[in-house]
C-alpha cells in the first residue's frame, strides 16, 4: 500500500512536470561558468529539488539566484531570490527550490532558474540538482551556461507515442520551449518558435504550430502529437524540430521528454542545435565551433589573395578541436570551385606552437579528413591553435590571386582569421 | 542484491525468475555494475564526427536504444566499437558493424547488441565509440535510453570525444547514507577510464589517476587512491568512499576529485552515480574539469583543458611565425614609441558572460600605469562598436557582453583588442602582457595586425 502511494505521488510529480516528467540534464565536461541556468527546477508538496554549487576559486563567491515561473503556474512573474555565498574552494547545498526561493508563491511550481556570480571578479562556479521525493526516486538537472541558448533551428530525434500493450507501456512526449531572460531585464521583445514532427520516414506529422515566447517564461506542449494533431495513434522514432520565426535571435531553450505512463519513468533531451543561420550548414550558432566556415576576407575587409612571383604569402589562424577531423581547401573567388595547382597558390596545415606541418605542403590546394590526433598528441591535451599557411607556388607571374579559404570539422572551429599578410616568404 | 563482480551478474540473472521483484533487483545489479545512473544529457552543441557513450549495457532484463542522427543532406557511415569494462566477460575491444544513417533522417537501434552482434554473451558494460566514416564531414548526434520492458530505466546522451582530458575533475554532492524511517540507504558509485587512441597503437602507455573524496567539511577521507587505466578501459569504484577507506557510517555532500598523473595528457573519462537503495533510482554526474593543466596560456586556471575556453589567460607574445625554412619566432607583444603605434589582437569570447581584460606592465607584473605609454579598447566584430576601454585606459573589469540577441546574430563572436601608444611613451617600445578573464571562456589573444604605424583612438 505504501508504495502504491508513493508511486501515485510520483505520478503526481510527472504530472506536475507535464508539467515535466524530465528525468535529468546534465551538461558537458566544461562545466564552470559564471551564469548557470537550471532548464527545470520544481518545488512541490511530495518533491524537493537539491541543489549542489561549487566554487572552485580561491576566493568566495556570490551567487544571485532568479526564478523563472512556467506558464499556467501560480507564480506570476520572475521572482529574484537571495543572493547566497560560497567559501573558497567549497560547496554549498540546498535541500529545495524555496530552500533557496523562500518567497516563491504557495503550492506546486515549476520553472526555470537562472543564477549568476555576482563579484566583480572572474569566479565560475558549477552546478547541480537532484528532485527527488522522500524515498529517493527522482531524477537530476544540471546546470548550462546561458551562452549555449541560441536561435539555431533544433530538433530532438528518438521520440515516441505508444498505448501500453502486453510487452511496453504507453508512452507519452511532452516538450518545453522558453526564452531565456535579458538582463538586465529591458528589451522584452517576444519571438515565436515554429515547432514540426517528423515521423520515422521523414514524412511531416500533423501541421506546423507557432509558439510564441516572452522572454523568462517557459511554455509547455503537453503531448507534443496531440498539439500539433498528429494522426491519433501510435509513433514511434519520430523528430521534432523547430526554428525560430521571429527578429534578433534570441537565447532560446527548448527540451523534450518522453515519459512512460506506467511507472512515470522519463527522460530529458535538450534539443540540439542543427542548423546556424543557413539551413545548408549544420551545427550550433557559435562562430567558436563552426562546422563549415567559407571566408574570402578577414575581420578588418583585407581580402584573401596574393601578388605574383615565388615569394608571396598569408598566414591564417584558426582553432580546431582534437580528437577530431578536419578538412580544408581554396576555392576560386569567383567559380567557387576548387583551385587548381597552375592557379598559383598552395596551402599547408601547421601546429602553431610546434610547427608540426599536419597535412597540405607544395603544389596543393586542400587535404580532406585530416585527423588531428588524440588528447595525448598536442597541446599538452588542450585543444589548440593551428596555422594555413598559404602562399603562392611560383606559377602564378601574372596579376594577384584571390582566394576563399573552405574549412570544416566535426566538432567545431573558429573562423579563418589572418595573422600575417602579404609577406616576402616562400616557406615550403 | 548488489553483486561485487559483473561475472556472477549474468548467472545470478539466469537463476531468477522474470517476477516484478526481479526485474527491480536485476535494474538494481545492473546500475551497480555500470554504474551508469538515471541520466545524462550533453550541451545543445550536439552535432560532431566523434560519439561517445560514456557508459553501454546489454543484459537480460534491460535493453539499451540508441537514436542516431543525421542532419546533412548526404548518407553518412557511423563505425561503432565498444570497449568492454574491466571484470566483464568482453575481453577486448570490439569492432561493430557500420550503421548506415540516410540523409536528414533518423536511425535507431533496440539494443547494444543489434548495435554489436558479436558482444560476448551474458550481461556486458562499458564505453561506445563511434565516428563517421568517410571522405566528407558529416556530423551526426547520438541518444540512448536503457530502459527495461516497463520503460523504466535512465538516459544516456553521446559526448563528443575531444571533451575528455586531463583536466583535475570533480563531481560534488556525493552521499553514503544510511537508511532511516523516511529516507532510504544512498551509495555512491565511480567510474574512470581513459579514451582509446586512434589510431590503436599510437601509444598505450599506462596512465595513473588519483582519486580523492573530500568531506562536506574540506577535510580527505579515508586516503588518496590510485587507479591504473590503459586506452580504451573504463575502471568502476563501487562505493567510491569504500574504495578510499573512508570512515565508517554517514557522508553526505562530499566531493570525488579526479587527478591525472601520466605523461602525455589523455582524455580521461569520469563520471560518478549517486544511488538510493530502496528504489534504485540514481543520477548520473559527469565530472567537470576544475583545473587544467596543459595548452598554451591558461595553464593551472580554472576551467577546461582547452584554448578555445580558457576563463583566465596570460599572453606575453603569439605563436611561432615560420618566416621561412625552418625558422620559428614568437612575435613578442610590444608598441613602439610615438603616437602611432598599435597592435591588434582577436579573441572569441561567449555572450552572454562577462569578461574582464588589462595591460600587465612585465616588469611590475600588474596593471600598466597610463605613464607606461599604453592604452586599450574592445571593438565588437562588427567593427565599429567599442565595447570597453578606450582613450588612457589599460583595461577593464566585468564587462557584460550582451545577451544573444544583442550581438552577431545570435552566435559567440569575434572581438578585436586594439593596444597602441597613448603618446605618452618617448623612449624604448613598450612590451606588455595581455590579461584576459571570462566566465565560460575564451581564446588566446593573437595578433591580427602588428606593430602598425596608426593611431585609432
Amino acid at each position: 500500500m505504501a508504495s502504491t502511494f508513493r508511486l501515485v505521488r510520483f505520478a503526481a510529480l510527472a504530472c506536475a512536470l507535464s508539467l515535466g516528467p524530465v528525468t535529468a540534464a546534465a551538461q558537458t565536461t566544461d562545466g564552470f561558468h559564471s551564469i548557470q541556468v537550471f532548464p527545470v527546477v520544481v518545488d512541490s508538496a511530495s518533491f524537493t529539488q537539491r541543489f549542489t554549487f561549487r566554487n572552485p576559486n580561491t576566493a568566495a563567491v556570490n551567487i544571485s539566484p532568479v526564478y523563472l515561473p512556467g506558464t499556467g503556474t501560480s507564480q506570476a512573474s520572475l521572482l529574484t531570490c537571495p543572493s547566497f555565498s560560497i567559501a573558497a574552494g567549497a560547496d554549498r547545498t540546498f535541500t529545495s527550490l524555496r530552500h533557496i526561493c523562500p518567497a516563491l508563491a504557495a503550492e506546486s511550481q515549476f520553472g526555470m532558474l537562472y543564477t549568476y556570480k555576482l563579484s566583480t571578479q572572474n569566479l565560475p562556479y558549477s552546478a547541480f540538482s537532484r528532485v527527488a521525493n522522500p524515498q529517493g526516486n527522482g531524477f537530476s538537472v544540471e546546470a548550462f551556461a546561458a551562452n549555449e541558448f541560441t536561435s539555431a533551428d533544433s530538433s530532438i530525434a528518438g521520440l515516441r507515442r505508444l498505448a501500453s500493450g502486453p510487452g511496453n507501456p504507453a508512452f507519452q512526449t511532452n516538450c518545453f520551449f522558453g526564452n531565456m531572460r535579458d538582463l538586465p531585464p529591458a528589451a522584452t521583445a517576444t519571438t515565436e518558435v515554429v515547432v514540426s514532427l517528423y515521423d520515422a520516414n521523414g514524412a511531416k506529422l500533423g501541421s506546423d504550430l507557432a509558439v510564441p515566447l516572452v522572454p523568462g517564461q517557459l511554455t509547455r506542449l503537453i503531448d507534443v502529437f496531440g498539439a500539433v494533431g498528429a494522426p491519433v495513434g501510435d509513433h514511434d522514432n519520430a523528430r521534432m524540430q523547430y526554428f525560430e520565426a521571429g527578429d534578433g535571435e534570441p537565447g532560446l531553450l527548448a527540451f523534450c521528454t518522453v515519459q512512460d505512463n506506467t511507472s512515470f519513468g522519463a527522460d530529458f533531451r535538450i534539443a540540439k542545435q542543427e542548423h546556424p543561420f543557413d539551413f545548408e550548414l549544420v551545427g550550433p550558432q557559435d562562430d567558436h565551433a563552426a562546422r563549415d566556415v567559407l571566408e574570402g576576407q578577414d575581420a578588418f575587409g583585407r581580402v584573401f589573395e596574393l601578388g605574383a612571383g615565388a615569394s608571396a604569402a598569408n598566414t591564417h589562424l584558426v582553432y580546431f578541436k582534437h580528437p577530431d577531423w578536419i578538412e580544408c581547401r581554396l576555392l576560386d573567388p569567383l567559380l567557387g570551385t576548387p583551385l587548381a595547382n597552375s592557379y598559383g597558390v598552395e596551402m599547408r596545415l601547421v601546429q602553431a606552437d610546434t610547427g608540426e606541418v599536419l597535412a597540405g605542403g607544395a603544389g596543393i590546394q586542400g587535404f580532406t579528413q585530416v585527423y588531428t590526433g588524440d588528447k595525448t598528441d598536442r597541446n599538452n591535451g588542450a585543444n589548440t591553435r593551428y596555422f594555413l599557411q598559404v602562399e603562392s607556388n611560383g606559377l602564378n607571374t601574372g596579376s594577384a590571386r584571390r582566394y576563399w579559404v573552405q574549412c570544416g570539422s566535426g566538432s567545431g572551429h573558429t573562423r579563418v582569421d589572418l595573422v600575417a599578410y602579404k609577406e616576402a616568404l616562400n616557406r615550403f | 542484491v548488489r553483486l561485487a563482480t559483473s561475472q556472477s551478474f549474468p548467472r545470478t540473472l539466469e537463476s531468477m525468475n522474470a517476477s516484478a521483484s526481479f526485474r527491480r533487483t536485476a535494474f538494481a545489479c545492473l546500475l551497480a555494475l555500470c554504474a551508469s545512473g538515471a541520466a545524462q544529457g550533453q550541451s545543445t552543441d550536439g552535432f560532431h564526427t566523434i560519439q561517445v557513450f560514456p557508459v553501454v549495457v546489454d543484459s537480460d532484463s534491460f535493453a539499451q536504444r540508441f537514436t542516431f542522427r543525421n542532419p546533412n543532406p548526404t548518407a553518412l557511415t557511423i563505425a561503432p566499437t565498444y570497449y568492454p569494462a574491466n571484470g566483464t566477460s568482453q575481453a577486448a575491444a570490439l569492432a561493430c558493424p557500420a550503421v548506415v544513417v540516410p540523409a536528414d533522417s533518423d536511425v535507431t537501434l533496440s539494443s547494444l547488441r543489434t548495435l554489436c552482434p558479436a558482444l560476448a554473451a551474458g550481461s556486458q558494460f562499458g564505453f561506445l565509440y563511434t565516428y563517421q566514416d568517410g571522405a566528407a564531414n558529416l556530423p551526426y548526434s547520438g541518444f540512448s535510453r536503457v530502459s527495461n520492458p516497463q520503460g523504466q530505466g535512465f538516459t544516456v546522451e553521446a559526448f563528443s570525444a575531444q571533451e575528455f582530458t586531463s583536466a583535475d575533475a570533480t563531481v560534488s554532492g556525493i552521499r553514503r547514507l544510511a537508511a532511516t524511517p523516511s529516507s532510504p540507504t544512498f551509495q555512491t558509485n565511480c567510474f574512470v577510464g581513459v579514451m582509446n587512441l586512434l589510431p590503436p597503437g599510437t601509444s598505450t602507455l599506462p596512465t595513473e589517476v588519483y582519486v580523492r573524496v573530500i568531506g562536506s567539511n574540506g577535510a580527505l577521507l579515508g586516503s588518496q587512491q590510485t587507479v591504473l587505466l590503459t586506452p580504451g578501459r573504463l575502471t568502476r569504484l563501487l562505493d567510491v568512499f569504500a574504495a578510499v577507506g573512508a570512515p565508517a557510517g554517514n557522508h553526505d555532500n562530499a566531493r570525488v576529485e579526479f587527478e591525472e598523473d601520466g605523461d602525455g595528457e589523455p582524455g580521461i573519462l569520469a563520471f560518478c552515480t549517486v544511488q538510493d537503495n530502496t528504489s534504485f533510482g540514481a543520477d548520473f554526474r559527469i565530472a567537470k574539469q576544475e583545473q587544467n593543466f596543459g595548452g598554451d596560456f591558461g595553464f593551472g586556471g580554472i576551467g577546461a583543458q582547452d584554448d578555445l575556453a580558457a576563463r583566465e589567460s596570460w599572453l606575453l607574445e603569439d605563436m611561432r611565425t615560420n618566416t621561412g625554412g625552418s625558422t620559428y619566432a614568437n612575435r613578442p607583444f610590444a608598441v613602439g614609441t610615438g603616437v602611432a603605434a598599435a597592435n591588434t589582437h582577436v579573441m572569441y569570447f561567449r555572450h552572454p558572460d562577462w569578461i574582464q581584460c588589462e595591460l600587465i606592465d612585465p616588469d611590475t607584473a600588474v596593471r600598466a600605469t597610463n605613464g607606461y605609454g599604453l592604452e586599450m579598447r574592445m571593438v565588437a566584430n562588427d567593427g565599429a562598436t567599442v565595447i570597453a576601454g578606450g582613450n588612457n585606459l589599460q583595461g577593464w573589469g566585468k564587462v557584460y557582453l550582451g545577451e544573444k540577441e544583442d550581438r552577431n546574430e545570435g552566435a559567440n563572436s569575434r572581438y578585436t583588442i586594439e593596444v597602441q601608444s597613448n603618446g605618452q611613451n618617448t623612449g624604448n617600445a613598450r612590451p606588455y602582457e595581455l590579461h584576459c578573464q571570462s566566465g565560460s571562456g575564451h581564446t588566446g589573444g593573437d595578433i591580427l595586425q602588428y606593430q602598425q604605424a596608426v593611431n585609432r583612438f
